[in-house]
C-alpha cells in the first residue's frame, strides 16, 4: 500500500509510479510544444509575404521538425500521459509492468530526439511524411521507430493495467466510459504504429543501402495507414478528454452511455480507413478502392463524432440546467464556468474539431471535391482545426485539471491562464480558417515561395488570397502568444505554484 | 422470485458482452483496416501493369 | 418545452447549436459543390 496516495479532492488511489510517469510524460510532451511552437512562429513569419523570414533550407527543415515535435512528440507524450491516467488513476489500481513503462518512456524519448537532431543538422529535409525518393539519413528513420516502438509498449502497458484492474476487482461490469474512450484511442494507436513499423522498417533499410527501391505509390498508402490514423488516435482521446472536462468542471454524465460506447465501437471498426483521403489523387488506385474506403464505411466513423457532438453538449446543458440555470435556452450557456480554463478550453476544442475540422474533414475527404482542395493550403487548415484547434486545446484544457490533481500544484497565474484558452482559441481559428481560404485560392501547401517569385513564369494569385494569407499571420501570432501562455502558466505552476496540501 | 430477479441482473445483454470485449475489438479494428485499406490498395498497385519503355 | 407525453426536452439549447452545426454542415458542402461545378462545368 505505500505505492498508493488517497487523492483527497476525489477520493482516487493513486500509484505513485502511475503518478511519476505521468508526470513526465506531460512535462515532456510540453518540452516539445514549445519547440513546436517556436517552429510555427518561424513558419508563419515565412508565410506572410511581407515578411517572408527564413530562406529555403531552413523553412523546410524547420517544417519538419514542426511536424514532428507537433504530430508526434507533443501529442503521443501526452496521450502516454492519459492512457496511464485513464488506466491506473481512473481504475484505482497499480499500473501494470512499470519498468516496461520507463523503457517505453526512454525509447520515445531517444528516438525523438535522434529525430530531432537528425533533422536540425540538415539530414532529414524530408519533412514529415518523407515521401521515397527523398531519402532523410539512416538514423531519422531509426529515430521514428524507435518513438513507435515505446508508443506501441505504452499501449501494451495500459491493456495489461486494464487486466490488472479486472483480475484485482477494482471496477465493477464496463470499463468507465473515459476509460473505454482511451481505450478506443489505444486499439487505433497499435493499428496505426503497426502500419508505421511496416513501412518505415523498410525505409530505414533502403536509407542504409540494403534495400535498393521503396515503391512510391506503396510507401504512400502504407504511410498514410500511420501518419492519418494517428490522428485518429488524437480523436479518440480528445473526446474521452471532452467526457473527462465535462464531468470534473460541471459534474456531467453521458446522456446514454450505450450511444456513447457505441460511438467509440464505430471509431474503432471504421476510423482508420479514413487515411484514403490522402491517396485520393494518386492514379495507382482505383475508383472503388477509394469510394469504399472514403464512402460507406467511413460515414459510420462520421456518424459516431455527430453521435459525441450531441452527447457532450447535452450532458453539459444538463448538469447545469440541474444546477438551476433553466432560462430560456442558453442560460446555462451564460452561466456555464468560462473563468475556468479547463471548461473554456474544452468549449473551444469541441466547436474548432465540429465546426471547422470535422465539416470541413468530411468535405475535403469526398473524392470529387478533393481534386479541387489536394495539395492546397485548405488541407493545411483543416488539420490544423482538428489537431490543433480540437485536440491541442483540449490537451490543455486536461492539463489545467492534471496541474492539482496530479502535481498537487495550485495553478500559477489564474488570471493568466483564464485568458490562455481564448487566446489561443481566437488566434488558431483565424489562422486555420484563413489558412483555408486562401487555399481555396489555389494557395499551395508545403510552399517556401508562396508567391512562384523566382518562377520562370507569373502565377499571379487573387490579391484577396494575398490579403488571407496576412490575417493567417496574425492569427498565427495570436495563437503562438497563446501557446506561450500555456507553457508559461504550466512551466511556472512546476517551479514556483503552491503545493497543494 | 428474488432469484429470478437476480438472474435478470446477472444477464448482461448481447451489445454489452461484445463492447466488454477489448481484444474481439481490436481484431475487428485490424482486420478491417488491413483488408479494406492495405491489403486491397498493395494488390491495386501490385496488379497495375508496368509502364513498357520507350525510346525516343 | 414541453414535449407530446409531457416530458422536458432536457436539452433543448444543445439541440439547437447541433442543428446550426447541421446547417453549417449542409451549407459548406453545398459551397463546395458549387466551386467545383463552376470549376469543371458540364456542357
Amino acid at each position: 500500500m505505500e505505492d498508493f496516495r488517497v487523492c483527497p479532492a476525489t477520493g482516487l488511489k493513486v500509484h505513485k509510479p502511475a503518478e511519476l510517469l505521468i508526470k513526465i510524460n506531460a512535462v515532456t510532451a510540453i518540452v516539445f510544444i514549445l519547440i513546436g511552437g517556436l517552429m510555427a512562429l518561424l513558419l508563419a513569419l515565412t508565410k506572410i509575404p511581407a515578411i517572408h523570414l527564413l530562406p529555403s533550407d531552413l523553412f523546410y527543415r524547420f517544417l519538419t521538425l514542426h511536424g514532428i515535435a507537433m504530430l508526434v512528440a507533443w501529442i503521443i507524450f501526452f496521450e502516454a500521459a492519459i492512457l496511464y491516467f485513464t488506466s491506473a488513476v481512473l481504475l484505482n489500481c497499480r499500473l501494470a509492468a512499470v519498468k516496461v513503462a520507463w523503457l517505453a518512456y526512454g525509447l520515445m524519448l531517444g528516438g525523438a530526439l535522434m529525430a530531432a537532431v537528425e533533422i536540425l543538422i540538415g539530414n532529414a529535409d524530408c519533412m514529415f511524411t518523407s515521401y521515397p525518393p527523398l531519402q532523410a539519413h539512416h538514423l531519422y528513420y531509426l529515430g521514428v521507430i524507435l518513438f513507435a516502438v515505446g508508443a506501441i509498449l505504452v499501449c501494451c502497458v495500459f491493456f495489461g493495467t486494464l487486466a490488472v484492474a479486472k483480475h484485482e476487482k477494482t471496477y465493477e461490469g464496463s470499463l468507465p466510459l473515459v476509460t473505454f474512450g482511451a481505450a478506443a484511442a489505444a486499439i487505433i494507436a497499435i493499428v496505426t504504429l503497426a502500419h508505421g513499423a511496416i513501412i518505415f522498417v523498410p525505409t530505414w533499410l533502403w536509407a542504409l543501402g540494403v534495400i535498393q527501391h521503396i515503391d512510391a505509390p506503396a510507401y504512400r498508402l502504407i504511410f498514410w495507414g500511420f501518419g492519418h490514423s494517428s490522428q485518429q488516435i488524437n480523436v479518440c482521446a480528445m473526446v474521452a478528454v471532452w467526457y473527462l472536462i465535462a464531468a470534473v468542471t460541471v459534474g456531467a454524465k453521458p446522456v446514454n452511455q450505450r450511444v456513447c460506447r457505441t460511438a467509440f465501437v464505430l471509431y474503432i471498426l471504421f476510423i482508420d480507413i479514413a487515411s484514403e483521403h490522402h491517396i485520393l489523387v494518386d492514379p495507382g488506385f482505383s475508383a472503388a478502392h477509394k469510394a469504399w474506403n472514403t464512402g460507406y464505411f467511413m460515414h459510420l466513423a462520421v456518424l459516431a463524432s455527430m453521435i459525441h457532438a450531441l452527447a457532450v453538449p447535452s450532458a453539459i446543458e444538463i448538469a447545469l440546467r440541474k444546477k438551476g440555470h433553466t432560462q430560456g435556452y442558453f442560460e446555462w450557456l451564460k452561466k456555464a464556468p468560462w473563468g475556468n480554463p479547463s471548461f473554456s478550453a474544452m468549449v473551444w476544442s469541441i466547436a474548432g474539431f465540429g465546426f471547422l475540422g470535422g465539416i470541413t474533414g468530411v468535405t475535403f475527404g469526398t473524392e470529387q471535391i478533393n481534386i479541387i482542395a489536394h495539395n492546397t493550403w485548405r488541407i493545411t487548415g483543416h488539420f490544423h482545426s482538428t489537431v490543433v484547434a480540437g485536440t491541442t486545446m483540449s490537451f490543455m484544457g486536461l492539463t489545467y485539471i492534471v496541474l492539482p490533481l496530479i502535481f498537487r500544484k495550485e495553478v500559477a497565474f489564474p488570471k493568466l491562464a483564464k485568458f490562455q484558452p481564448h487566446v489561443f482559441g481566437v488566434g488558431i481559428w483565424t489562422m486555420a480558417i484563413f489558412m483555408m481560404f486562401s487555399g481555396s485560392f489555389g494557395m499551395p501547401r508545403r510552399h517556401w515561395d508562396i508567391t512562384f517569385s523566382d518562377a520562370a513564369f507569373s502565377i499571379p494569385f487573387d490579391q484577396t488570397a494575398m490579403m488571407a494569407l496576412h490575417i493567417f499571420g496574425v492569427g498565427a501570432i495570436i495563437a503562438v502568444i497563446g501557446g506561450g501562455m500555456f507553457v508559461l502558466v504550466s512551466v511556472a505552476t512546476l517551479l514556483i505554484g503552491k503545493d497543494i496540501k | 422470485m428474488i432469484e429470478e430477479s437476480k438472474k435478470a441482473e446477472e444477464k448482461i445483454p448481447y451489445w454489452q458482452v461484445f463492447y466488454d470485449d477489448i481484444m474481439l475489438l481490436f481484431f475487428l479494428s485490424a482486420a478491417i483496416t488491413f483488408i479494406s485499406f492495405t491489403v486491397w490498395g498493395l494488390m491495386e498497385i501490385g496488379n497495375t501493369p508496368v509502364m513498357p519503355d520507350y525510346t525516343f | 418545452m414541453a414535449g407530446k407525453n409531457g416530458h422536458e426536452f432536457e436539452a433543448p439549447g444543445s439541440f439547437v447549436l447541433i442543428m446550426t452545426f447541421f446547417a453549417v454542415f449542409v451549407l459548406v458542402y453545398l459551397l463546395n459543390w458549387k466551386y467545383l461545378s463552376d470549376l469543371w462545368p458540364i456542357n
